[in-house]
């Protein structure tokens, strides 16, 4: 019994290496296992965006950094490609100024993309990306009642409103102009914004996992309509959209790295046990 | 006056905001055609917000600026936060902004790199804390492990393989959903309902002029 009471005392090195390899193995060589579609969160976002018409407007948002870009990175790709796809009108902002050059490179990564599969993307007619504004929720609400005013009628690269065809059909955000928002959020300003100022509109978040539990009252309450819920909700719309990319390749990294925390819980209180045991004795 | 001015600012902008919320007429109220009173004070919080990044930018070369000067330890990282604070802000502001390519190369390159880095280490933290702090030492920490591994396996695909979201229960999957759509939905609504009753009571007494510490030790 004396080599399990060590159990409790694992050089924190092995910690660290197995965990590495838990994470970067399956990359290299996926597993392979099976991906369920949440009914309760992620359906609901898809059916919002197959719902649409073409030329309908949506707005995003981005609210998160490069720390997040892995849980939110392939989930903003996934849905911006289905509302392309379905020739839905994308208008973005970011109400994190951290991310607002991430969201961007992330958006003109999948546009060539769709470019090249003969799917039109062209800036400022099927998206444009206002990025950050200073001024926190109180230019928020002022978007809604003139984007252009708010936005000093320029896009994040400076580009004037006058020149992109597509905002001269958004002059304000209202609910007649926008058909939804989609936040896409790892923290604050995040969520709030919309629940508070946007409580009419037809709100969707994509989230990183853990903020999930903190939105899942919102989503009860059906204050927002669908929840992306980090790494899995991603992966679970590549699915949906036929296209498996990132999200999906990372879902068995993400299987590995749980299992690698529960055996550690394990081993851990076995050591204490059979230590405490032999301290009794 | 030190203490009277702002107390009456802070009553008078309180009022203000919250007629803002309330009352739409004073949201549409113009202060001349096709000018809003509401669009004219969003944009001072705009300008406050840019005054609060210079306000930044001072205090911070203030203060490594001391350092730096006598020698403290660690000084030459001040030397090093000054010139990338500057660098970037000279890059961005006069060689191209968002356009420029070593601004954006250092973003894409640098910054985003560092941040996701910063972000993934937590995995290696919470594999170490979970082992050296998670020990079952009465019924409670037992059921938060039993909820802990039942919500960690029903959110990837291994729960689903251990089982499947179609057996009895819903299997993890269906254990995780229920945990998380109603006691977690519970609490977190109780949680959130006291937060906002004591931010209401804080934002009272802040525009009542009864609590005055953010006005700092003047007389």
């Amino acid at each position: 019994m004396n080599w399990l009471s060590k159990l409790d005392t694992i050089d924190p090195r092995w910690v660290y290496i197995i965990m590495a390899v838990s994470l970067v193995f399956p990359v290299l060589k996926p597993l392979g296992l099976a991906i369920t579609i949440d009914e309760t969160t992620t359906v609901p976002v898809y059916n919002w965006v197959e719902s649409l018409q073409p030329g309908d407007i949506v707005v995003g948002d981005i609210a998160f950094s490069g720390g997040s870009e892995g849980e939110l990175g392939p989930q903003l790709q996934a849905w911006f490609r289905h509302c392309m796809t379905k020739g839905v009108k994308v208008i973005m902002v970011a109400q994190w100024n951290t991310g607002e050059r991430l969201g961007y490179t992330l958006l003109e990564q999948t546009a060539k993309q769709l470019e090249g599969e003969g799917i039109s993307a062209e800036y400022g007619v099927d998206w444009v990306y206002a990025g950050y504004k200073p001024g926190g929720t109180t230019l928020w609400r002022q978007m809604q009642i003139d984007f252009w005013e708010a936005c000093a009628e320029t896009d994040m690269l400076g580009n004037s409103f006058q020149d992109l065809p597509l905002m001269h059909r958004f002059r304000k955000w209202d609910k007649e102009s926008s058909k939804g928002i989609m936040a896409f959020v790892a923290g604050s300003p995040g969520l709030p914004t919309y629940t508070t100022y946007f409580p009419d509109y037809e709100i969707y978040v994509g989230n990183v996992a853990v903020q999930v539990p903190g939105a899942m009252n919102t989503l009860r309450a059906g204050q927002i309509k669908g929840l992306l819920a980090g790494l899995p909700g991603g992966a679970q719309y590549e699915i949906l959209l036929d296209t498996p990319g990132r999200a999906v390749k990372l879902m068995d990294a993400q299987s590995m790295g749980h299992l690698w925390i529960m055996a550690l819980v394990i081993l851990g209180n076995i050591g204490y046990y059979m230590k405490a045991k032999s301290r009794d004795q | 006056m030190k203490r009277e001015v702002p107390l009456v600012l802070t009553f008078v902008m309180t009022l203000l905001r919250f007629g803002f919320e309330m009352l739409n007429p004073m949201l549409t109220y113009e202060i001349s055609e096709g000018v809003r009173l509401f669009s004219r004070i969003s944009f001072s919080v705009t300008f406050m917000y840019c005054m609060g990044l210079f306000m930044g930018l001072i205090n911070l070369t203030r203060v490594h600026g001391n350092t730096i000067r006598r020698r403290r330890e660690h000084w030459i990282y001040s030397v090093w936060l000054l010139i990338v604070m500057y660098g970037y802000a000279i890059l961005g502001l006069f060689f191209g902004g968002m356009e420029s390519k070593p601004f954006t190369w250092i973003y894409d390159a640098v910054i985003v790199p560092l941040d996701s880095t910063m972000f993934s280490l937590l995995a290696f933290f919470i594999a170490s804390a979970a082992y050296r702090a998670f020990r079952i030492r009465n019924v409670e920490s037992v059921i938060m492990m039993v909820v802990a591994f039942i919500v960690m396996l029903g959110n990837v695909s291994l729960g689903e393989v251990l089982w499947s979201s179609e057996a009895f229960l819903g299997g993890f999957k269906g254990l995780k959903d229920w945990f998380l759509a109603t006691p977690n939905a519970a609490s977190q609504r109780a949680i959130g309902i006291g937060v906002f009753l004591g931010s209401y009571a804080a934002i009272l007494r802040v525009a009542l002029g009864l609590e005055k510490r953010y006005l700092g030790g003047i007389d």
